[in-house]
Order: structure tokens, then sequence, then C-alpha cells
């Protein structure tokens, strides 16, 4: 691997692969909290291993490589979730909606008959604004494909053209 | 270069056929898990074929892929859908699982001790029968029509009055209300009487013991305030509960003092006559924060801990001697049965709240047992809601519960929204806050999260093999938690 070190500062710079995004260098760098410091330079990155780690330049390498490792991986990852974002929306959604019409079908059963509806709705209320709230990762109503809005005629328009919703990152990265 | 291989898949944008996978090298292979629970192993050629979308149709390979729902062009959305269903049917449900604490004092102590330390006669620390009362009504405000009520201390055992009031009205009214009741209780059993053991036999009480295995390790953990040795007294209350008809499982949790050890920690337990143990992590809260240097487990040397554990039991298994551990067979139900172990802590939310109440002795409300049991032992109460007097559904929509599930959410935690493990796994923002000073945490550095990545390679490693495979559907079966019943006690996570 071409990678240059600087055992006194306990540093390792690389290139990286042009097919990897910054949002997984973000992941990867994550990955490695507690281990080395991340820093993107032009084109690739400089580790600093932890204080006390005592690597010498065949570790620092090793390093590196273990991040390059890293880095294919989160890049693979960060692809899967996004070219099927629309797929895992559509599979909790249909799940959600059956346990809704099941849940529907229990509350006429006799036996839950000293359940209040009041308390019902309220939990189903807290976990929908729980699920709303949150706001990382790709639960159902997050992401690009899924901010849409009402548009003329039918259409589903952007609700947000200016992408002010989006992630520095995204927008970078784009 | 070691990445070179899968740095092929790169080069071209990713086929359609590449279905909602999480993956993780284990080894030199590839395990594929997925949000429907299903898993797959794949040597790094075929995975990268996968990836590659160069895997030849209808080969057995393909059809394994097909049928766990990885291949995006063949889902079948209907079977994929009710299985997520299957495997988070608690999102419907309320908050069944009641956690009291009747007391703050116990006879031993133990690395998460309440502080204020509570004398044995120190009675301000009980709960009060005017509150016991309160109390049995208020559970049953939970729409939920299944009940577990575990009662916790300091040793619960020692407010004897308050638990038989609790255990005769709670099953009093879940008569007349006609909901299904659970009782547990987790105690060292130290002053178990062979009256006390009847009662917890006739109310059908479940109980769980914190018991530490060698004498050595349980005695310096837990030692008897009296001046005897509470390893003696715990086995004492063992033999006593089990005279009276009742099984107690045992708890053991991980500390510097039992590395390198779990032989002697199985034989102990199967001296003591346990056919099962359950394995916890510790938590930097309480005296074991300040003492963290001479009790305190990493991730990794609890891993360690755990492989060598694991061996030892399922060896035991290979000679035919069943022995089980219990967190194991819990995880188990959800890599093989592909249903909902109950575990508050194993959910895409956290449960606190949403699936669980805890009460302190004095009324305090917090969202989870490990959220009461950090106030008490740190003195950290972030998490204290307020009195039963907000009533039930002010409590279980309260900020703090609201905060606990945004902070949770394993699709927003950056580490867990892409991890082989978010299937099967849960996220405490109570650990957090005591690990890491936040709710959220950050979990490459989280001894927690190391623990589960740990526990899970070692139990996905282990389940390649036929015969082990074998005995951990048995172990899943026995653990199985079913629908429609009270969730099984002793599965909230937290501080014993
Ligand atoms: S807590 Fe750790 S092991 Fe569990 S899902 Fe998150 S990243 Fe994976």
């Amino acid at each position: 691997m071409n990678c240059s070190t600087d055992i006194k500062q306990r540093r390792v710079t690389f290139e990286i692969d042009k097919a990897i995004d910054e949002e997984a260098v973000l992941a990867a760098a994550h990955a490695f909290a507690g281990r080395a410091e991340v820093w993107t330079t032009d084109g690739g990155v400089e580790l600093e291993a932890q204080e006390g780690s005592g690597l010498d330049a065949a570790g620092l390498e090793s390093l590196a490589e273990e991040f390059n490792e890293e880095l294919v991986a989160q890049e693979l990852r960060r692809r899967i979730a996004a070219s099927n974002r629309s797929v895992r929306e559509y599979l909790i959604t249909q799940a959600l909606l059956a346990a809704a019409n099941e849940q529907g079908q229990h509350a006429t059963d006799p036996q839950l008959g000293n359940l209040t509806g009041d308390q019902e709705d309220e939990i189903a209320r807290l976990i929908r604004e729980a699920e709303q709230e949150l706001s990382g990762g790709d639960l159902p109503g997050k992401g690009a494909a899924a901010v849409t809005g009402e548009g003329g005629e039918g259409q589903d328009e952007p609700l947000d053209p200016k992408e002010i919703l989006k992630a520095w990152e995204e927008k970078s990265g784009a | 270069m070691r990445e070179a291989a899968l740095a092929q898949a790169l080069e071209k944008d990713l086929p359609e056929s590449v279905g909602p996978v999480f993956f993780r090298k284990i080894g030199p292979r590839y395990l594929l898990t997925n949000d429907a629970g299903s898993h797959l192993w794949l040597e790094q050629d075929p995975f990268l074929s996968f990836l590659r979308g160069e895997l030849e149709k209808e080969t057995p390979l393909w059809n394994d892929l097909a049928a766990g729902g990885f291949l995006g062009n063949y889902m079948n959305f209907e079977v994929l859908g009710g299985r997520w269903r299957q495997r988070t049917k608690y999102l419907q449900e309320g908050a069944g699982l009641h956690l009291v604490a009747l007391t703050r004092r116990n006879s031993q102590g133990s690395p998460y001790a309440a502080r204020p330390a509570a004398g044995l006669d120190d009675h301000q620390f009980d709960m009060t029968l005017a509150l016991a009362r309160r109390l049995a009504k208020f559970i049953f405000d939970s729409p939920s029509s299944e009940i577990t009520l575990e009662l916790r201390g300091g040793d619960p055992l020692l407010n004897w009055d308050v638990l038989t009031f609790l255990a005769r009205h709670a099953s009093s009214f879940a008569g007349s209300v006609k909901r299904k009741l659970r009782i547990a209780a987790v105690s060292p059993l130290a002053s178990l009487t062979d009256e006390q053991a009847a009662f917890l036999a006739e109310f059908k009480i479940a109980v769980a013991v914190p018991f530490d295995g060698p004498r050595d390790l349980h005695d310096s953990l837990r030692p008897d305030l009296e001046g005897g040795s509470g390893w003696e007294r715990t086995l004492a209350g063992v033999a006593r509960l089990r005279k009276a008809g009742v099984e107690p499982e045992g708890f053991f949790t991980v500390t510097r003092g039992a590395l390198g050890r779990a032989p002697d920690v199985i034989a102990a337990y199967r001296d003591a006559g346990f056919d099962a143990i359950r394995v916890r992590a510790p938590w930097p809260a309480g005296d074991a924060r300040s003492r963290w240097k001479e009790i305190g487990v990493g991730a990794a040397a609890y891993s360690e801990f755990y492989r060598e554990l694991l061996d030892g039991v399922l060896a035991l298994e290979a000679q035919g001697i069943p022995f089980r551990e219990k967190g194991a067979a819990s995880l188990l139900g959800k890599i093989l049965l592909g249903t909902d172990c109950g575990a508050v802590e194993h959910r895409l939310l956290y449960g606190g709240g949403l699936g669980e109440l805890a009460y302190d002795y004095n009324g305090d409300v917090y969202p989870s047992d490990e959220a009461r049991a950090l106030a008490s032992a740190d003195g950290d109460a972030l998490f204290r809601m307020g009195s039963t007097d907000l009533g039930f559904a002010n409590l279980v929509g309260h900020p703090t519960v609201r905060a606990l599930a945004v902070a949770s959410d394993l699709g927003g935690q950056p580490t867990c929204s892409r991890c082989a493990y978010k299937p099967y796994c849960g996220v405490s923002p109570v650990y957090n806050r005591a690990a890491q000073g936040s709710l959220q945490g950050r979990n490459p550095t989280n001894d927690r999260c190391g623990s589960y990545l740990g526990t899970f390679d070692a139990l996905f490693e282990r389940l390649r093999d036929e015969k082990t495979k074998t005995v951990f559907e048995r172990w899943a079966r026995a653990e199985e938690y079913r629908q429609g019943e009270p969730l099984p006690p002793f599965l909230s996570g937290g501080l014993l």
C-alpha cells in the first residue's frame, strides 16, 4: 500500500479510492474512534494513531490498510443503504399497516374491554412521534426519496427544492 | 492488499439484485443479515459475485439468498414484512413490565449498592403500604393486557409485608380485570425463611439471585454486611427455596476477578445445583465506577470471557449434561426463531417507558429499572419522571421517554444503522449516560456495544456447527417468549 509514515508524530498518510464517498470516510473515522484521529487531506486521509499506541512504521502501515478496508466496507454499506432505501421503507410501512389492521381487530376483543381507547391512542401517538423525530439513519420517512409533498396535478414535488434539509455531507458529496 | 477483493465491487454501481442487506466480516467469510432477521454466511468470492450481480440464478446459493430476502429484485414483501412485524410486535404494545424497588436495604453489598447506604434497620428506605396500595392499582392502568411485576431492591424480601401485600393485591386485581399477571423477585435470598419460601411458591413468584460463582468472587463482590459469608447465606437461601419447589435462576456479572476463570464459574454454578447461568457485563456506575480498575471489565476482556464460558457450557452439552447460558438463549430466539425475546433493551427503540416502568421505594417513577438503579447508585436522577400522580399516559408520554426513544433509535445511531447485528440488538441510553455521559453514546468506544459485538460474533461463529446449532435451537425454545404472555422477568437490563 502506498503511504507515508511519520513515526514520531504517529501519523500515516495515504490516498483513497475516488469511488469512496465522504459519508463513508466519516463512518470509517467514527468506527476508528478511540484508535486514531482521522484527518481528510486533498484526495486522501491522514491517520494519527492514539497516544501510547507505540506503532512503528509497519504498525502504522497496517493501521492504514485496516482503515482502507473499513473505507471499502463503509462505502459498500452506504451504497446498499442508499439503493435500498425505498425498498426498506416500503417493507416497514407494509408491516406497520398490517399491524395497525391487526390492532383494529384486537380492539373489539371483549377480553380487552377494560383498556381505554385514549391510552391506546396515546401509545400509538408516541411511537409515531418518536419515529418522526428520528432524524439520522434510514428509517421510513427519512431521505431524499421521502421528502416529497403534494405538487400540482397530483404529482409529488420536492418539499426541499433548495436542499436546506440536506446535511452538509450530502451536499458536498453530491 | 487485504481490501483489494471487495474493492472490486466499487468499480461499478450496485446491481438491483443487491437487496437491503447488512454484512460483517468474521474471519475469512461474511455474515449477511437483514431487517427481517434472516442470516446467511458467504465466502469472500460468492459475496463479491453477489455484490457485482454475477451470481448464477437458481443455484442453491441463489435460492438461499432469495429465500432470506437478500435479493433486491426477488423480494416477497408480504413474507418479509410479516417477519419484521413478528419481530417488532412490541411496537404495538404498552408498558407491560413494572419493576418495583421495595427497599434500599440489603444484607449483602453490591457493586451498585444504593447511596447513601441504607442500614439493615433503616426502614426509612422501605416502600410504605400506602404507596404499595396505590402502585398495585396503578400498574393495571397500563393498556397492556399482560403484566409482569418484578420486585427488586436492595433485597425486596427485607420489606416482606409490602411484598406479600403487592403479590396478593396485584393477583386479585389481575383476576378482576382479566389480565395475565406474572410476578418475579430478585433477591440474594440471604435471609429467606421457610415461610417466605412457601409464600413465593404459593404465588408462583419467579426468583432470580445474583450469584458470582466461586466463593471468593461472591464474597468479595457481595460481602455479607453482618459479618458472615454472603456466598454461604445465598446458597442456603437457594436450597431453602428449592425445598419449597421454586427453582431460582442465577445472574452472573463478569468482573475482573472472574477473567480466566470461566470453568470455575460453571463448576460453582453446577455445584450449587443450577442448570443455567445468565451472564451480564458490568456497568461503570456506583461503587463499580469508583472501583473500576479493580473490578471493571472492558469489551475485549468480556468477549474473551464470554467465549470461554460458552465453550465450557457447550462442552457440558456435548457430554449430555444440559446447561445453558440464558442471555444467549434469549438472543438466539431472535436469531433462530424470528421472535421477539421480550427483552426491553433489545429493541429498535429502547423499551424504557415504552415497554417498562420502574418505581423506587419512595414512589419516584423512572422509565426503566436501570435508570432507577443509576439514580440510587450514582445519585444521577436525570431520568426521574415524577410520581404515579402524573398518571399513566403522562408518564409514558413523558419527554424523558421520548428523548430515550430518539437517542436509542437503531436507525439513527451511526454504527447501529448499518450493523449486521441491528436486527437482534438494542441500545441503552441509560448505559450511555453512565459510561459516556450522553444519551446517544459513541458506539466505537462503548463497552456495551463492544460486548454485544463479541457476544454476537461468538454465537454466530458457533452456529456454523450443525451440532451446536441443534443445542442453540433447544436453548432458544426453552427461553421462547410467546406473544400474549406477560413479558419474561429478569430481562430488563441494568445493575444487579
Ligand atoms: S449496539 Fe453495537 S452491536 Fe448492537 S447494533 Fe449497535 S453497533 Fe451493532
